[in-house]
């Protein structure tokens, strides 16, 4: 039965096949740290630091990705391996308790924060690390073995963040608008963290998509 | 007879035989997926894997639909209701005879 289980889960393990998932939120990270900074040092009247650029920018980038994705696809995977249409997930009751307890444990660990005046950004970090670790664990590195590498890397990136000294993280952004504005500590960890997630999961989908070329082959032909 | 050796005696032979469970387990996690995609996750030959679908698709089980994907020709394939019905069957029906 196990083996019949494991069947039924291929088709979501496909998805990553060529490490374009990883490509994809790899870009995608990078586009939006690469956006961080720029209208940290642009001029806080500047039109990087209007209420509509960053939505622009998401929508302009998760268009192009989307569909550069799906060009990847076209060309490379659906000649190697195969075309997969996959059905729609419904929303399952678990999903909805699981986002309601972390809700829940969020509002929590804030409060205990704020009362006890615990280096918060240090515990966010660790949290957004665990975060981050599990989600890419559950998605990704249980299809293929030494992406668990990956993912002890990103909880290990997150907690070396964390313990990084104040004039580190803060450098990216001293001297700039925002280092009156936002709690400089906090806002450096998360650009250093999200900036060096978006560069593992580039590395980790470039090597899957390597091996991706390497291994399988294009037929050419008819698929029948 | 026992209940357990009956459900053995109900089970659903097309989907029994190990080459179409693989086929009908994959379909199932799937809305459609083409002959390569099959082909390269069962390790099956073109010959075996076509004969399985053409036994699948006449128990009324899978859609095979022709298509062209560009100037390319592609096979999409597909579980139809009684497909998948009977695949839930065949699974509860092994659990309880297991």
């Amino acid at each position: 039965m196990e083996d019949v289980q494991g069947l039924l889960e291929r088709p979501k393990l496909y998805d990553n096949i060529d490490g374009s998932s990883e490509l994809m939120l790899g870009c995608m990270l990078m586009g939006f740290t690469s956006f961080q900074w720029v209208s940290a040092h642009a001029r806080q009247d500047s039109i990087w630091n209007k209420i509509y650029s960053l939505p622009i920018f998401v929508a302009l980038l998760t268009t192009v990705l989307i569909y550069g994705r799906k060009a990847m696809k076209s060309l490379f995977t659906y000649r190697r391996t195969g075309f997969v249409s996959y059905r729609k997930p419904k929303l399952r009751l678990i999903g909805l308790i699981s986002g309601i307890a972390a809700a829940v444990a969020c509002g929590l660990t804030f409060l205990t924060v704020r009362r006890h005046e615990i280096d918060s950004t240090m515990l966010v970090m660790i949290g957004v690390g665990l975060l981050t670790t599990a989600s890419y664990a559950y998605g990704i590195a249980r299809a293929v073995r030494w992406k668990w590498i990956v993912a002890v890397l990103l909880l290990v990136g997150a907690v070396v963040v964390a313990l990084l000294p104040d004039w580190l993280t803060s450098a990216a952004f001293s001297g700039t608008w925002s280092a009156a504005v936002f709690d400089l500590r906090f806002f450096g960890c998360l650009f250093l963290y999200l900036a060096f997630y978006a560069f593992v999961l580039l590395l980790s989908g470039g090597i899957s998509l390597g091996l991706y070329l390497h291994d399988t082959r294009h037929d050419g032909a008819e698929t029948e | 007879m026992k209940p357990q050796i009956q459900a053995i005696a109900e089970i659903d032979r097309v989907i029994h035989e190990p080459g179409r469970l693989m086929i009908v387990a994959l379909l199932y996690a799937v809305e459609t997926a083409d002959f390569l995609y099959l082909q390269h996750e069962t390790a099956m030959n073109k010959g075996t894997l076509s004969s399985h679908i053409l036994r699948l698709e006449r128990e009324g089980y899978v859609n095979v639909e022709k298509t062209f994907r560009g100037k390319v020709p592609q096979t999409l394939l597909s579980l139809t209701r009684t497909g998948r019905t009977s695949f839930e069957g065949y699974r509860k029906m092994l659990k309880k005879s297991l």
